[in-house]
């Protein structure tokens, strides 16, 4: 049922019906006894049995108005109202359990059950009969389900925990009622499947061959829903079997149908032929040599028993190490990709419906060590340091911008012209406790800054006249539908993309009067529990980072999805199931690869390092690297994750990835040619640098919050300390005496 | 955290002076300072001044401002609540053993939850989520069983709901609603709304409990109140009234909550934010954000008695010793300025004590302190 309106509230019925007025609560008041009401609520005789919980010792109350009409049996025992305590909290002494009805609880993403129509909770006692006239208060803590209104939403697929409680007397008898807890599990799934595709896997079926098969659980709307079970089942076992997975094992030749059954109605088939395999032998053919890190292509010739070429035959890869130790160091993946983490021999194997083929690899380090440089410092002690901008002002003259936290009011203005000697020239000072960003224009004539933590609780922007670099003024301040604050901005054209704490969505600003500000568009999913947090353009595409719900591909002057600057159009989106997509930074290398750098933000992690002294507080996330190829079907190929850190903004050039990791300091990452896997791992990492020092505003602390490569060196933004500039060379190795 | 040398010495200070602090009446306070994420607990001793006692970080984004706003202390005193405002999106509120000051429990809450309102037996804390976040639809109370930190429900009220309040006898919660020109009473034994109460100026009276909670266009009038805050009375008052701030139309309105009629109305300076009502229900005390200074206003002749500058601008939160004889008030002050706790005396009216905390000072309990040290209780 979709959502309509306010939410409903069951009032509990001396018929022990449920009636419906219009109270709006944010989630339910729930009075049990209402079961009955509707077809949905009817008790029924076959109801599951009595709750497993023991039975109470607790004195046991007569519901003060019991249901007269009820059809539940009543509870035998009736103990003595316990003084002190209202009907409705005495009664919840009898309660043993509360259960949902129906028992097991299904919502569709996007779609809502509206309590008390499509779901009820009914209180039992120790016996099993239901208890009438008891408040049971629900609520749901998820990211795939809230319970707003009166209606439970799906938010995405996935489980989510509905919460059920009741007040009772305390044990002792004495004292504030207590509340007894219960939960049931909330199951939120894809929109209804309509049709079932099983890929076809691109391969011949020959006997003795394992082939995976994928089927696609397809929507009304072209989505593929991800969480599905699917039933296979093969209509002539005697030649191929079919495992739960899809696997087909192939015996003997004939001609075979494979079928994939969702929600036991929902079939796909894939029909094929099996042949009798001719393999007699198999080629591996692939570099014999590579570097940690490197992709190493393998490809296979299946030859029959005449030295041709089998076309179309399955090959199944796998690799293994010669080296004595507890991992294996290198992975080879179904297309042949093989990538190594640690130096040492490998085979791969290429198994081609049963007959194998070698080849041997020998994997060295990637021995790209290089060092970090200190060339200059602008040092910020006195207040905490947020984001940075580099850029040549007009004036010929090179400039870092860097904007201010928690209780910052500026943006200081940097000279950088000498790396070496970075010159404080001036600072914009603004009501806000947080200018969290700072962007440049393309032609370095205007510059905007966001506002976080006014005074009046106006936030929005403010925009810069660079006409003087060294000495940046306001040229206006724009709050209009901004005062939420603005955590982010972009320059693209004569447009500001503005990030909106308060609508979460992105505000669309013509700026090409920076004196006279004015919105003309806006960009935002239509999701509860959204939450937005950064905004990237480049070509013609925003990279939109929306937290749990992923980052979204936005045409906006790319012009092949008719998106343009002030009407985006949605390409496609990438969400990940550990959410907190942060930052998106997109990078084509010098291979020609295009990927998109997604930066996750995570806290509350366990086993982190604790920033508070409080457990699990510490930072973590990573960086995802999505192959762009296909800008419609992003796919994550690739991580990049610091162990014991938490990432924050990347910036990549020459194809170099740098990375502020917070607390692990500035990072430097090889992301040359194809990637694959774990990049840390794979010792792609060339260079780090902890950013903290004695004289910060915390000391002896990095927390590296931005990076950015210009003319040679690296401008680094530490929010503890200031501002960097380092270069990354080559390391010195040590002579040899 | 940003630690001065000031703030350095002064706890140092404080530990000195420990001993000798035992023997006298010492007051003490939690302040929530919204932008840096920091609470501090604050001691003030007569005739020697206030000093911070213990600053608490708060929050787990070093990237964003996590936003402590709403402080309430337990009834009982052994624990206080923090709100967590910002969220991504939604809020949090964290529970905290008072006196060693460290964490027991963090719930999630609504959309920007801001001020909290417990009830006396400490057994339910009811969070209002003001929700700043896009366009302005109805929000809600969350309520909190505190000894399992369990949200569980949320209470549909109007739209902004802020300055939640739990009236002496725990019977009923209040709040304002600044964008429905709405007070929204709460039965805390039912968790329904039992009553509303229009504000808008010249169209105030009682309307229907069940009734919508919208936007303020639908109430008419060209002025506003915007109400910020709801104080229930105290002493010969308790239970029978409360104070609603009109943070727009500088005045606060007493409303009879047996008969929902304004009983009786005080004008004020500009922009009245918090209340607080000593506990003989004595004096009324507002602080006026909009010109850096309180009222204080005697509650049995309904007069001004009194108004007061305090030492920064954009004065927020304000509590009242249990004797009556103290009000400390946060100024949440602008940019990079630091906000501060002032202490006035409520019998010479004067400002006797400032210390300056963290960045935009507002969220504040009193802190009765541990049995053995002497606090006022």
């Amino acid at each position: 049922m979709l959502r309509s309106g306010n939410g409903l509230l069951m009032k509990n019925d001396p018929r022990g019906r449920g009636t419906l007025s219009g109270v709006a609560l944010a989630t339910l008041l729930f009075m049990a006894g209402c079961a009955g009401s509707t077809s949905r609520a009817t008790i029924d005789p076959s109801r599951p049995p009595p709750p497993s919980e023991p039975p109470s010792a607790e004195p046991v109350v007569q519901p003060e108005t019991p249901p007269p009409d009820s059809t539940a049996a009543e509870t035998p025992n009736t103990p003595a109202p316990t003084p002190g305590y209202t009907p409705a909290v005495q009664i919840g002494a009898r309660v043993a359990v509360v259960r949902t009805e129906p028992a097991e609880v299904v919502v569709e993403v996007g779609d809502s059950l509206e309590m008390g129509e499509d779901l009820d909770l009914v209180a039992y006692d120790a016996a099993g009969n239901p208890v009438h006239g008891v408040r049971i208060l629900a609520n749901i803590d998820s990211r795939f389900a809230i319970l707003e209104g009166g209606y439970v939403m799906g938010l995405g697929e996935g489980e989510a925990e509905l919460r059920m409680s009741i007040q009772a007397p305390p044990a002792s008898g004495t004292g504030p009622p207590e509340i007894k807890t219960f939960s049931a599990s909330l199951t939120v799934v894809g929109p209804p499947v309509v049709d079932v595709e099983i890929v076809d896997p691109g391969v011949r079926f020959l006997t003795g061959a394992l082939v995976r098969l994928e089927a696609r659980a397809l929507t009304a709307e072209g989505g593929v829903r991800r969480r599905v079970e699917v039933e296979w089942t093969s209509n002539r076992r005697r030649l191929a079997t079919v495992d739960a997975r899809g696997f087909v094992t192939v015996l003997r030749p004939g001609e075979v149908t494979i079928s994939a059954t969702v929600d036991d109605e929902i079939t796909g088939t894939y029909s094929f032929e099996v042949k009798e395999n001719p393999v007699e032998a198999v080629e591996v053919t692939g570099p014999s040599r590579g570097r940690t890190g490197d992709v190493l292509r393998y490809s296979v010739a299946a030859r029959d028993a005449g030295g041709g070429v089998v076309e179309g035959a399955p090959v199944d890869y796998a690799v293994a190490s010669f080296e004595t130790r507890t991992d294996m160091g290198a992975s080879i993946y179904p297309d042949g990709a093989f990538v190594a983490e640690r130096p040492g021999l490998y085979r791969v194997t290429a198994n081609v419906a049963g007959r194998t083929g070698q080849a041997l690899v020998e994997v060295v380090e990637r021995g790209m060590e290089h060092e970090v440089v200190v060339t200059g410092r602008g040092l910020v002690a006195d207040r905490p340091t947020s984001d940075l901008w580099a850029f040549t002002g007009n004036d010929g003259r090179d400039y870092v911008y860097t904007g201010t936290h928690l209780g910052g009011q500026r943006m200081l203005a940097w000279d950088v012209t000498n790396p070496a000697n970075p010159v404080l020239t001036d600072f914009v000072e603004v009501d806000a406790r947080v200018v969290n960003d700072v962007k440049v224009n393309h032609d370095a004539t205007v510059a905007a800054i966001t506002r976080e933590g006014a005074s009046d609780r106006k936030n929005g922007i403010v925009v810069l006249d660079l006409t003087d670099p060294a000495h940046p003024v306001i040229a206006d301040t724009y709050t209009k539908d901004l005062s939420g604050g603005v955590h982010n901005v972009f320059f693209w054209g004569d447009y500001l993309y503005a990030i909106h704490n308060g609508t979460l969505d992105v505000h669309i600003l013509d700026i090409s009067d920076p004196s006279d500000v004015e919105e003309v568009g806006r960009w935002g999913i239509d999701k509860p529990g959204k939450y937005l947090h950064d905004i990237w353009i480049a070509d013609g595409l925003a990279y939109v980072s929306y937290w749990n719900d992923g980052v979204y591909i936005l045409d906006v002057g790319d012009f092949r999805w008719g998106g343009t600057p002030t009407v985006p159009v949605e390409v496609s989106s990438f969400a990940y199931e550990e959410g907190n997509t942060h930052v998106a930074f997109p990078y084509t290398n010098a291979d020609g690869h295009p990927y998109l750098f997604v930066g996750d933000e995570i806290f509350d992690c366990e086993d982190c390092i604790s920033r508070n002294g409080v457990p699990g507080d510490g930072s973590r996330g990573f960086i995802h690297v999505l192959d762009m190829e296909d800008p419609e079907n992003p796919r994550e190929v690739a991580r990049y994750e610091v162990p014991e850190a938490g990432a924050h903004n990347l910036w990549i050039e020459d194809d170099r990835m740098y990375v502020a990791y917070y607390q692990a300091g500035l990072r430097v990452v090889d992301v040359s040619g194809e990637l694959r896997g774990d990049l840390y791992r794979q010792g792609r990492e060339i260079a780090w640098f902890p950013t903290g020092t004695p004289d910060g505003h915390v000391v002896n602390s990095p927390m590296a919050w931005g990076p950015q490569p210009f003319k040679g060196h690296v401008f680094v933004s530490d929010l503890n300390s200031g501002l960097w500039v380092v270069r990354v060379v080559p390391k010195k190795k040590a002579p040899i005496s | 955290m940003r630690v001065t040398s000031f703030r350095l010495l002064a706890m140092a200070l404080a530990l000195l002076a420990g001993g000798a602090l035992a023997q006298s009446p010492v007051y003490r306070v939690y302040v929530a300072n919204e932008s840096s994420d920091l609470i501090s607990r604050v001691a003030f001793t007569p005739g020697e001044g206030a000093v911070i006692e213990n600053e608490i970080a708060v929050g787990v984004m070093p990237g964003d401002n996590d936003g402590a706003h709403g402080l309430s202390v337990s009834p009982d005193g052994r624990y206080w609540y923090v709100t967590i405002a910002h969220g991504t999106p939604y809020g949090y509120v964290w529970k905290f053993h008072a006196g060693p000051d460290t964490l027991v429990a963090r719930t999630r809450l609504g959309l920007f939850p801001a001020t909290m309102g417990i009830t006396p037996d400490g057994q339910f804390m009811l969070a209002a989520n003001f929700n700043l976040h896009g366009d302005m639809v109805p929000s809600d109370i969350s309520v909190v069983y505190t000894p399992e930190m369990v949200e569980v429900t949320k209470v549909r009220t109007c739209l902004m709901p802020h300055g939640s309040r739990v009236r002496p006898d725990g019977a009923k919660q209040y709040s304002a609603c600044m964008h429905s020109e709405q007070l929204v009473e709460i039965d805390v034994s039912t968790f329904e709304v039992s009553g509303r109460f229009g504000v808008a100026p010249g169209h105030e009276g009682a309307m229907a409990a069940d009734g919508g909670g919208g936007d303020m266009a639908e109430h008419g009038g060209d002025q506003v109140c915007s109400p910020t805050w709801v104080e229930p009375g105290q002493g010969a008052r308790a239970n029978r009234v409360v104070y609603v701030a009109c943070n727009k139309n500088r005045e606060i309105l007493e409303v009879d909550t047996d008969s929902w009629e304004v009983s009786r109305r005080f004008a004020t300076g500009k922009a009245p934010y918090n209340l607080e009502v000593t506990a003989d229900g004595a004096r009324m005390v507002a602080t006026l954000k909009g010109e850096q200074a309180v009222a204080v206003f005697d509650l049995e002749s309904g007069e001004e008695i009194g108004r007061v500058g305090t030492s920064r601008p954009v004065t927020h939160g304000v509590v009242a010793s249990p004797d009556g004889r103290y009000a400390f008030v946060t100024n949440e002050s602008v940019g990079s300025v630091p906000g501060t706790l002032d202490v006035i005396d409520l019998e010479t009216l004067e400002l006797v004590a400032t210390v300056e905390l963290g960045h935009q000072s507002g969220g504040i309990d009193f802190w009765p302190g541990p049995p053995a040290s002497g606090g006022v209780r």
